[in-house]
């Protein structure tokens, strides 16, 4: 176990001196004894709470997080904070609520841990704007941090095939046009989701999780195992014994999330047609370091990374067929085989990428990962746009997608409600006129 | 900057996903599938591009060449621009008011604060 100084720790002013007297009993009244209120304070942040199944799993693993913590020299505080949940809040006006919350998570964040000096970190998450709104926590405060993603959620089973939330959505449209029944709908919203964890395609929160590993935040395989498996509480006890030997060699997340971090992310992102969710949360992430780091920087990584991993939207498979084809070290792995990650970055292991992925192989009997010189596309999923209707850019995404032309006749909607309205009305038909 | 993921996933469902290509300032679920541009800046609550189109005109979206353009003219584009007046926000308190007054461009992230570069003095280091 390991053994720290509280004199130059942010704990001192809460915990340390007679001074602090009246704050130790409150201590004391939460079942630490002294030896436990001499430790570092590592606060353990989860997005838990009952508004999805991307965070109903993260308390438990919370728990495990402070199992690390504890066996490790230190004493944990756990707290929880928001989430908004875009499965829920997509559609209607909640969806307001839902970027503005990743800063609301990053500033409660932030502010429970200045408020109680707590002395390192460790965040827990599970959705789309938990997972980028606790690294920016982790990045602004800069004491030494470790980031777990909650895992994804188990796939649903309709009419022989695996399916996601996604498809329920994408039922929606195929009800409104008559080529899905009521029956049918209702059976797939009853089958879509049959664990906790988030969305299961590559969508944000996977996105997120896989940039996690990339950024250097998170640990090795961390990302992986599916929410409902209690094998990926083992990632979580080791997430909490990792931030203490962060804590004890002082390597904090400005020394992980560097440019070339932030440039192995958005790697990742392209490599896996991930969500272009990342083209905002990357920049963001990169202001909590001081890093120019815009929609455009990640758009330059995107046209030169190739498109590897055949996940949804895009693709055919999920999070969890990607954690059982090898997991984000292997992609990253063939990536840095590559030329297309740098090894040199530093991360929560205490090591290099480049140590980290010292023994990983690449599994050739799976389909869910190709290797870097046999891609499915050469460059990445998302591109990046400019032009006189979009002078500080634009993004798309291209995975899946057949033609990287089009060209249209504008139909103007003010509001998204507007745009769906006449969607479900069946009132948008490609513009034809052979002026273009 | 709302995701758009009801709206994608309806084009999309009814098999257009290719043939309808949607254009936002807002941004996108990781779900969304077919041809969406999303982060489209400057927004059109600032009088972004965007927010002067019109019915009818013509858009080129070319992925290789990584360009968006609509066919007008600087001109086009200026006049339209000079009668373009702010849509009325439906958020007059609370926190999506606090919200409109510090975000950040889409380009930049949407952030809400300074960020390091403007840092006195790190949390870690109190």
């Amino acid at each position: 176990m390991l053994k720290f100084n509280k004199k130059k720790l942010p704990s001192r002013h809460t915990s340390v001196g007679p001074d602090k007297a009246p704050q130790r009993s409150f201590y004391y009244a939460m079942d630490l004894t002294e030896k436990d209120v001499a430790k570092p304070f590592v606060g353990v942040v989860s997005t838990w709470n009952e508004a999805a199944p991307c965070n109903i799993a993260l308390m438990r693993q919370a728990q495990s997080v402070k199992k690390g913590v504890k066996s490790n020299g230190g004493t944990p505080r756990e707290f929880c904070t928001i989430t908004v949940t875009d499965g829920i809040a997509m559609g209607h006006e909640g969806m307001k609520s839902s970027l503005i919350s990743r800063d609301v998570i990053a500033d409660s964040t932030e502010l429970t841990v200045r408020g109680h000096c707590y002395d390192a970190l460790v965040g827990v998450a599970g959705c789309d704007k938990s997972l980028p709104g606790l690294m920016m926590a982790m990045v602004r405060l800069n004491v030494p941090s470790v980031f777990i993603y909650g895992g994804s959620i188990l796939p649903g089973r309709f009419n022989g095939k695996d399916v996601t939330v996604v498809d329920v959505f994408e039922g929606v449209g195929k009800y409104s046009s008559g080529k899905m029944s009521a029956h049918a709908l209702r059976k797939l919203e009853l089958k879509a989701c049959p664990s906790s964890g988030a969305c299961g395609g590559q969508f944000t929160a996977n996105t997120m999780a896989c940039v996690s590993e990339a950024i250097g935040l998170a640990l090795p395989y961390s990302a992986g195992t599916p929410a409902p498996y209690e094998q990926r509480d083992k990632y979580a006890m080791l997430s909490g014994k990792a931030v203490m030997n962060l804590l004890k060699k002082n390597i904090r997340p400005r020394d992980i999330v560097t440019r070339k971090a932030l440039e192995n992310a958005a790697t990742i992102v392209a490599a896996t047609g991930g969500s272009t969710n990342a083209a905002l949360h990357l920049p963001a992430i990169a202001n909590e370091v001081g890093i120019k780091f815009d929609l455009m920087d990640v758009a330059k990584i995107f046209k030169k990374t190739p498109y590897l991993a055949d996940l949804k939207p895009g693709g055919r498979y999920v999070a969890k067929d990607m954690w059982q084809a090898g997991g984000v070290p292997m992609l990253l792995k063939t990536l840095m085989d590559g030329g297309y990650i740098h090894g040199d970055c530093l991360t929560v292991t205490g090591k290099t990428m480049r140590e980290n992925l010292k023994k990983v192989k690449f599994n050739l009997k799976q389909k869910v990962m190709r290797k870097h010189n046999n891609p499915l596309s050469p460059d990445g999923g998302v591109v990046g746009l400019k032009g006189n209707l979009a002078p500080e850019g634009a993004i798309v995404k291209v995975a899946g997608l057949k033609k990287l032309q089009f060209t249209g006749r504008a139909r103007c909607f003010d509001t998204e409600e507007a745009a769906f309205k006449a969607v479900q009305k069946k009132t948008i038909q490609r513009w034809r006129h052979h002026n273009y | 900057m709302r995701e758009m993921l009801q709206t994608t996933g309806a084009i999309y469902g009814q098999g257009k996903g290719e043939k309808v290509a949607l254009i936002t300032d807002g941004r996108f679920s990781g779900a969304t599938r077919g041809f969406c541009i999303g982060h489209v800046g400057p927004e059109a609550s600032i009088g972004g591009p965007i927010a002067l189109l019109r019915n009818g005109d013509v858009i080129d979206i070319d992925a290789k060449k990584g360009t968006i353009n609509v066919r007008l003219s600087k001109k086009e584009l200026s006049k339209r621009k000079k009668k373009w007046k702010p849509k009325k926000i439906n958020f007059g308190n609370g926190t999506l008011w606090k919200y409109a007054q510090t975000v950040g461009p889409a380009y930049l992230g949407a952030p809400t604060h300074p960020g390091a570069k403007n840092e006195v003095k790190v949390y870690a280091d109190i």
